[in-house]
């Protein structure tokens, strides 16, 4: 499945169980408009590591990485990029 | 069958298409200031020149930048750079005479630029990795010199005047450099429009930093009609939440003869500091104990919230669209989500500056602990080094070592927080819908508002008392 799908569709399981179960596009925030909490963050960054190897420790963190799947997607080809050079 | 709608005190105008366009045209911009500021005249005294700031930051939406930037510093100005109280004392026969606090700020902001270009500089190396760390470890090590310096002496004055208002930037500093690397951030002259920003919330940056402000800003007059709509409702709450702190004011702590609003009842409860330094030979009884401790809890959550919501509503005024900072606390379900309801920015500030550092890099592989050593840090390690700086005046005068173990109430006030959050996240229900009502709205609520109220007892910021009264007085409760 590509990434996009992948992280879709955990996001949209996630969003289930906060309750939240109307559809939401690549763009639409998250976390900034309240629908995710930190706590969602963080389950969101455990995923990233699991599923894509990532490893956000020498990043500068920033939550608005983790408000849309645009957003998301952009951070892994960043970091992706920087474990790579 | 349709759902009947459900009643707000406050109705939502924000939500209403005919008044926000309406607040889109010159008339509905005019009629929004005016009744914005009207609100804002019955809760400040400096309502006027915060309106005049709104007004231009509503018409000349596209300069919202720098207008901050003239605002932020115009209103220190204006205030005599009161802000920065920074000699106990008065400040009097400070160097520089009027123009010394002026001068300290600029050598504060100069020496964070240096810092600031620094850090992006060498990104790689030592400096560039762990900036936010680096920066607190080199506050910490200003102080701890300043100590050693002849007390009263001129180079003493400086050094700590420096640190003083260094201190109030603090993490308004961190904020930045957590934005470093961000494509889209200011430039950093511009950034400092919200470090310590016009619409108040000192020590605690109100709403977050720049990352934060530039995803809640209004970037449409659409956005910008919801933003100042929102603003004026909160602002409104705010009134109403102030009257009714003030009717508790009365009823709990008014005494023989006070009268407000024809209300004349009085319960004369005592303050919790009264009850927690007791009475030698004549103590309070129990419940006079319980009833101080539980009236202190309401009436500081209601003050709260008064504060917190009139920052917010001049922020959405001025166009960013921010969270509210206290939202409906006594409908938590956890210890964790209370304290996310209770004081929202200042658990943002140790959550970014402290749990995700910690979080990102330690115990990967053991993710119960990994959460629970995350979230000692923010609310245990973090939340007692934001008070220890923050109280700086207590450092001066008793010295770093003594001020730490003055400090130890609140240390251990720290840790058992941190450690009761850690455990509440831990063991907290993913599908809280799945919960049974009454447990959801009644018990738990119940239960958490009796942790917060019983640990207030640690929570007092009376330094002369040691952890041995706190809990001779916790035992004096039963």
């Amino acid at each position: 499945m590509p990434p996009r799908e992948t992280v879709r569709n955990f996001l949209q399981e996630l969003l289930a169980e906060y309750g939240e179960t109307a559809g939401f596009s690549d763009d639409t925030s998250l976390v900034i408009s309240g629908m995710l909490d930190s706590l969602a963050i963080l389950r969101i960054v455990v995923f990233l590591e699991q599923e894509f190897g990532l490893d956000l420790s020498d990043q500068g963190f920033d939550q608005n990485d983790f408000d849309s799947v645009a957003s998301i997607m952009q951070m892994i080809d960043r970091v992706g990029q920087a474990g790579t050079e | 069958m349709s759902r009947p709608a459900s009643f707000k005190i406050i109705p939502p105008i924000d939500t209403c298409p005919a008044i926000v366009d309406f607040a889109q045209t010159i008339a509905g911009k005019m009629a929004l200031l005016v009744v914005f500021s009207f609100g804002l005249s019955l809760s400040t005294d400096s309502w006027l020149h915060t309106s005049a700031i709104l007004l231009a930051m509503t018409l000349l939406p596209q300069y919202r930048g720098m207008l901050l930037v003239a605002a932020t510093f115009g209103t220190f100005a204006l205030g005599g750079w009161s802000n920065f109280p920074v000699w106990p004392g008065g400040g009097q026969g400070l160097p520089g005479g009027v123009l010394f606090k002026p001068l300290l700020v600029a050598a504060v902001l100069g020496a964070f630029a240096l810092y600031y270009h620094a850090v992006r500089q060498w990104k790689d190396d030592w400096l560039g990795r762990r900036p936010v760390r680096n920066l607190l470890g080199g506050y910490c090590a200003l102080i701890v010199l300043a100590a050693q310096l002849p007390p009263a002496g001129p180079a003493a004055v400086i050094v700590w005047s420096f640190a003083i208002v260094f201190g109030k930037y603090l993490w308004f500093f961190n904020y930045a450099l957590l934005d470093r690397n961000a494509k889209d951030t200011a430039p950093l002259a511009l950034q400092t429009g919200h470090f310590l920003p016009f619409w108040g919330g000192y020590n605690t940056p109100f709403p977050k930093g720049a990352a934060y402000l530039r995803k809640i800003e209004a970037k449409t007059p659409a956005q910008l009609a919801v933003s100042q709509l929102k603003g004026i409702k909160l602002l409104y709450w705010a009134l109403l939440l102030m009257l009714l702190q003030r009717v508790l004011r009365q009823i709990l702590y008014g005494q023989p003869g006070d009268s407000f609003l024809g209300i004349d009842l009085s319960l004369a409860i005592p303050s919790l500091s009264e009850v927690l330094h007791g009475r030698p030979g004549d103590p309070y009884p129990w419940y006079t104990n319980w009833l101080a401790l539980v009236a202190n809890f309401f009436y500081k959550l209601v003050a709260f919230s008064v504060w917190g919501h009139g920052i917010v509503a001049v922020c959405r005024m001025a166009g960013y669209n921010a969270l509210r900072n206290t939202c409906n606390p006594l409908r938590s379900a956890t210890i964790a989500e209370f304290w996310n309801r209770y004081y929202y920015y200042f658990k943002e500030l140790l959550v970014d500056n402290f749990f995700y550092p910690a979080f990102l890099r330690y115990w990967k592989k053991r993710p119960r602990l990994r959460l629970f050593f995350a979230t000692m840090s923010a609310a245990g390690f973090g939340n007692v080094l934001y008070h220890y700086l923050r109280d700086i005046h207590e450092i001066i005068q008793r010295g770093p070592w003594d001020a730490l173990v003055s400090f130890h109430v609140y240390m251990f006030y720290g840790m058992v927080l941190g450690a009761a959050i850690g455990l509440s996240q831990l063991f907290e229900k993913k599908q809280r819908q799945d919960m049974p009502w009454f447990k959801r709205n009644i018990v738990n609520p119940f239960c958490v508002m009796l942790f917060y109220c019983v640990l207030s007892v640690f929570d007092d910021p009376d330094r002369n008392l040691t952890i041995v009264d706190n809990f001779a007085f916790l035992l004096r409760l039963f």
